[in-house]
């Protein structure tokens, strides 16, 4: 070891705390976790050792770190009024708070050869920073996560079916497990995407050439509606952890003979309004986002022995069996923790105790999978509400960086009108696909396996596991560089004295309440300021004298008060105690 | 870097340099066994310059239709299997390429093969001898037959047919196991023993154009990532007037200091090392300072402009600017899941042309910088794919063909190409070497094929097991694809 000292890139230090402090069992403190590890031991309910009014501002944002795309000073303080409870039957009610829906924009717009999926993108970008169904869309964001489906093949038509596709889990965010899972079955952007649009039972004939032919149904959806969509690839325990047989080994939940059987049940569903006689064809633009039609000709009518030893009876009907299937899919023991485990990882903490999952997978199953139900359990849970001790390694979860860019504007009131025509086209650098800057983008997915994973883990030294750390995987060198520019292009900028009475490149920031601070040379009450909207109050010491001392060097420097503004605004979004949330 | 490593993290490895040796860690943390191991390595220091550069084509590469049997009998089997020649207009489901239509070529021992009508570039490679196949590699624990399988005796791999499961398959050095954070390429990057970059000390062997991936994950380094036009440098943050540094020296303070939150350490590192990286680098890649390459690449081809990076930075590898003598790359293309539309415009021909291209401007890059005889390029792919048709493409399989690409044997290189190596399978549905709709079951495992490689770039014999722990159950641990 006497040699390359330099690039051995040095994550044992990490490595050796995660150890000492038996990482992997997540933060909360002590009651959070006790009774945990056991494999399938339920849960007893505990209860909530916090209040349901936060006493801080800082709770209140920690709070709206986890539910929203980023705490605002007024619903801070209105949080601070209603408390949580209140706070998430006001985002549930859709009376009270409607959903913002995407497609009603795309329809007032010309669809022409200018307009192409940003239009979308920002539309729903924008409104994720000012719309007031916060949880809603961030549901539907974290949704889809899960039930990815991707515009990358098709930048400038047939947007709308994806932007209905985006209203359709947006709307079914508080709903059930079940019916969202059918509705993303049968919808058309799930249908090409993952290609069980015009599916069709087995056939064989002879062809032109006189070659016998063995077409056989298309295993694509099959297999991905269940490592992904629903139930994964090992039995698992209410708490997620492997069902182990005798010999200490996992149990797969399926095998390639069950991808087979369940490739014949999605069979038949085609383009809504198509004929037997043009199944395959493509419906026209007027069918392009209505749920797909059973068309008993192509569908599979003999039985199907899928997973758990079920088998779904012979029948011509494609509805009676997607029924079927999928009700034995949303009652399979592994969707709780399965679905669970993800959404706390998209909400709250990437590595969550056994036991947190145990309890939201209970609120899952005693609700039937209410989708509202298991994101209340989520976010009231204690392990979320009660901050992780100092000392603890592991809780938490990197921001993605796409919510690392909406908390910048809220934090800031971004203001942003659209152009005279209508549009939400972003003008600022990079704007035009963020997948290559912030290394993600709304449903623009690589592949279904989504930008991360939720099984990715950090590097570790010595055969240990590293913690889970899924949105890390964006993260190296190049990303890290990207992410900052691509932030420093919406944020330096951006800022400004007074609202924007015009369409502008990008969102204006309020820079006011800084640069107040900053032209009375007050750099520590703007680094105050800073700490509870970026970093809810968890700001380090040492991090704030960084901080501080950067503002003194650069007024020493004769650096004007708003270049200070932002300049401590670029540092304070690119630092590890942002970045990573708490 | 410029800068050496921070001092509490260079006395904490040290640390743990001396704690491995005098044995104490492992009596705490038996889990250190292994990097004792791989510290005891017995690889001497390199000299020279080797590289290694992984091209992983993501989603499954159809490659029985990518090098495709010539013999008339075979390509009979072939066709009957893939239900004929495709027709859009009167065989739509076929996925078969005709006899006539395929590039022939001839292996040294006279054999002929097909290649699919868009892989000229790769027709000129192979004719040259700076090419090799490997035919019906997968994911294997040990050796299988199709008894077995049917018997439910045989010790498989996990998960097969699934795409990240296969794909970490393939990266990492073994089949046995779901878990295991390490690839075998940068575990080759633990043990071969870099001299310090003088200009880069901080820079790693290995380099990734195409983000984060298992395959590079070693146990002690990590890859430095860029994208293909080269670093990231910040903006505002880093340069050389007076606010700029300012402002560069607070992030640094702020990424250098240890959290107790692994994650808030980790990204800590890695905006660590972009900043202390990043700068050196752009310099040493700098057309101004003899950074650019003359060779022309294919436009609106990522794969080649990923290739064309790793090209620039091989040759400043070699010279001062960077003076590394072992390196790991990592480059990838996307696009290879055909479920649907895989005979069709933009559809599985479009890739493969675009993957020969990209590789036969990056031989020439090689060429210009003088590097084709030290540089071995490779495939890898989840896996091969369903011989028979899903109605509009192909579904998930097992076996395939992958590629090495390096300076021929008979011009001083190491690989002997114009060869098929291992063994083709008669491409039947359900024969012997096939289950059900034509899943290939493998005849050659992927580690053999990662552990040959890796023996060439300067592993130790001895230490491949440390890498590819069931080497042991293959009859040969290494191929003789490379001399």
């Amino acid at each position: 070891m006497t040699h390359g000292i330099g690039w051995m890139r040095v994550f044992f230090l990490g490595f050796l705390l995660c150890l000492l402090a038996s990482c992997g069992g997540g933060g909360g403190g002590s009651t959070a976790s006790s009774g945990a590890g056991g494999g399938g031991t339920t849960p007893t309910p505990t209860p909530a050792p916090f209040n349901d009014i936060p006493q801080t501002d800082a709770e209140a944002a920690r709070f709206l770190t986890q539910a929203t795309f980023g705490p605002t000073s007024s619903e801070i303080a209105r949080l601070r009024q209603i408390g949580y409870t209140r706070w998430l039957d006001e985002q549930m009610d859709p009376a009270r708070t409607p959903a913002t829906l995407l497609l009603p924009h795309i329809h007032q717009m010309t669809v022409n050869d200018t307009l192409d999926y940003r239009e979308r993108r920002n539309y729903w970008l924008w409104k994720t920073v000012g719309a007031s169904d916060q949880l809603r869309m961030r549901m539907g964001f974290a949704l889809s996560e899960i039930f990815v489906v991707s515009d990358r093949d098709y930048n400038n038509k047939n947007f709308e079916r994806i932007t209905h596709y985006q209203d359709m889990l947006d709307q079914g965010a508080f709903g059930s497990y079940r019916s969202l899972l059918e509705q993303v079955t049968l919808h058309p952007a799930m249908g090409t995407y993952l290609s069980h649009l015009a599916n069709q039972k087995a056939v064989t004939y002879k062809n032109a050439q006189g070659l016998q032919v063995s077409v056989v149904p298309d295993e694509n959806y099959a297999r991905e509606v269940m490592q992904l969509f629903s139930i994964g690839l090992v039995e698992r325990n209410p708490d997620f952890s492997p069902v182990l047989d005798a010999n200490g080994a996992t149990k797969a939940t399926y095998d390639q003979s069950v991808i087979a059987a369940m490739a014949r049940v999605f069979t038949g569903w085609t383009w809504a309004g198509n004929t037997d006689a043009n199944y395959w064809s493509w419906a026209g633009h007027d069918n392009d986002y209505r749920a797909m039609e059973c068309h008993p000709k192509f569908h599979d009518d003999q039985p199907k022995l899928i997973f758990r030893g079920i088998t779904i009876a012979g029948t011509s009907d494609c509805k009676v069996t997607l029924q079927q299937t999928l009700d034995a899919l949303a009652t399979h023991p592994n969707v709780a923790p399965f679905i669970s485990r993800q959404l706390i990882q998209r909400f709250v903490t990437s590595n969550p105790s056994p036991a947190y999952i145990g309890r939201v997978s209970k609120a899952w199953t005693d609700s039937n999978g209410d989708l509202g139900k298991v994101l209340r359990a989520i976010l009231l849970d204690v392990e979320a509400r009660v901050p992780p001790a100092a000392t603890d390694a592991s809780f938490g979860k990197m921001r993605e960086p796409l919510l690392q860019l909406t908390a910048l504007w809220r934090a800031f009131d971004a203001k942003y009108l659209p152009a005279t025509n209508g549009t939400y086209m972003f003008r600022f650098s990079n704007s035009w696909d963020f997948t290559t800057t912030l290394m993600q983008d709304s449903l623009r997915s690589p592949s279904v396996f989504n930008f991360f994973e939720p099984d990715y883990r950090l590097p570790a030294a010595g055969g240990i596991q590293g913690i889970y750390a899924p949105e890390m995987q964006l993260y190296n060198e190049a990303s890290f560089g990207s992410i900052f520019n691509q932030q420093l292009d919406a944020g330096w900028n951006n800022f400004a004295t007074t609202a924007p009475t015009a369409n502008t490149p990008a969102p204006v920031m309020d820079i006011n309440p800084l640069l107040t601070l900053a032209n009375n040379n007050d750099h520590a009450g703007m680094v105050a300021k800073l700490d509870v909207l970026l970093f809810y109050g968890t700001l380090s010491p040492d991090s704030r004298r960084v901080m501080v001392d950067m503002l003194d060097k650069l007024k020493a420097a004769n650096r004007p008060a708003d270049e200070r503004v932002r300049s401590l605004v670029q540092l304070a979004v690119s630092s590890p105690e942002f970045v990573v949330q708490r | 870097m410029k800068r050496e490593i921070r001092e509490d993290r260079r006395r904490f490895l040290g640390q743990l340099g001396a704690t491995l040796a005098g044995g104490t860690a492992l009596a705490m943390f038996p889990q250190f066994d292994l990097v004792s191991r791989a510290l005891a390595a017995t690889t001497p220091p390199a000299s020279g310059h080797r590289a290694l550069v992984c091209i992983f084509l993501l989603g499954g590469n159809d490659s029985f239709n990518m090098l495709i049997p010539h013999v008339q009998a075979e390509h009979d089997v072939y066709l009957a299997s893939r239900g004929g020649v495709y027709d859009p207009a009167s065989n739509s489901q076929g996925l078969g390429i005709a006899r006539s239509q395929l590039l022939q070529i001839n292996d040294v021992a006279g054999k002929a093969w097909g290649l699919h009508p868009g892989c000229a570039g790769l027709k000129t490679l192979f004719d040259a001898g700076e090419l090799a196949f490997l035919a019906n590699v997968g994911t294997l624990v040990q050796p299988v037959t199709k008894d077995e399988i049917i018997a439910r005796t045989a010790r498989l791999p996990p998960s097969l047919y699934s795409h990240n499961d296969q794909q970490r398959l393939w990266m990492r050095g073994h089949s046995e196991s779901r878990n295991a954070g390490f690839g075998w390429g940068g575990m080759c990057a633990d043990m071969l023993r870099n001299p310090q970059s003088t200009n880069l000390p901080g820079l790693s062997p290995s380099i990734t154009v195409s983000g984060t991936n298992l395959f590079q994950a070693g146990m002690l380094t990590s890859p430095y990532g860029m994208d293909s036009s080269g670093p990231q440098l910040l903006r505002r943050f880093s340069g050389a007037n007076q606010p700029d540094l300012i402002r560069q020296q607070a992030l640094e303070a702020l990424l250098q200091r240890d959290y107790p939150p692994v994650m808030q350490s980790y990204y800590g590192m890695v905006g660590e090392g972009a900043m202390s990286i990043g700068g050196t680098l752009v310099k040493a890649l700098d057309p101004a300072n003899g950074g650019d390459i003359a060779t022309v690449f294919p436009a609106d081809n990522r794969l080649a402009a990923q290739l064309r990076m790793i090209a620039r930075t091989i040759k400043a590898s070699r010279s001062g600017a960077i003076n590394h003598h072992r390196q790991v790359y990592f480059a990838s293309m996307g696009g290879f899941d055909t479920h649907d539309n895989q005979m069709g415009a933009n559809g599985h021909a479009r890739l493969l042309t675009q993957l020969s291209e990209a590789l036969l401007a990056f031989r020439h890059a090689l060429q210009e910088i003088g590097a084709l005889n030290d540089t071995v390029s490779f495939t890898m792919s989840d896996f091969g794919r369903t011989l028979n048709s899903n109605g509009n493409g192909t579904d998930h399989a097992w076996g395939g063909v992958q590629m090495i690409m390096g300076g021929a044997s008979a011009s001083g290189g190491a690989l002997r190409g114009r060869q098929v190596w291992g063994q083709y399978p008669l491409l039947e549905l359900d024969g012997n070497q096939a289950i059900q709709r034509g899943r290939l079951i493998p005849t050659t495992s992927n580690n053999q094929m990662g552990a040959t490689l890796a023996k060439w770039l300067g592993v130790d014999g001895g230490d491949l097991p440390t890498i590819f722990p069931g080497i042991g159950n293959f009859s040969s641990p290494t191929l003789g694809f490379l001399g």
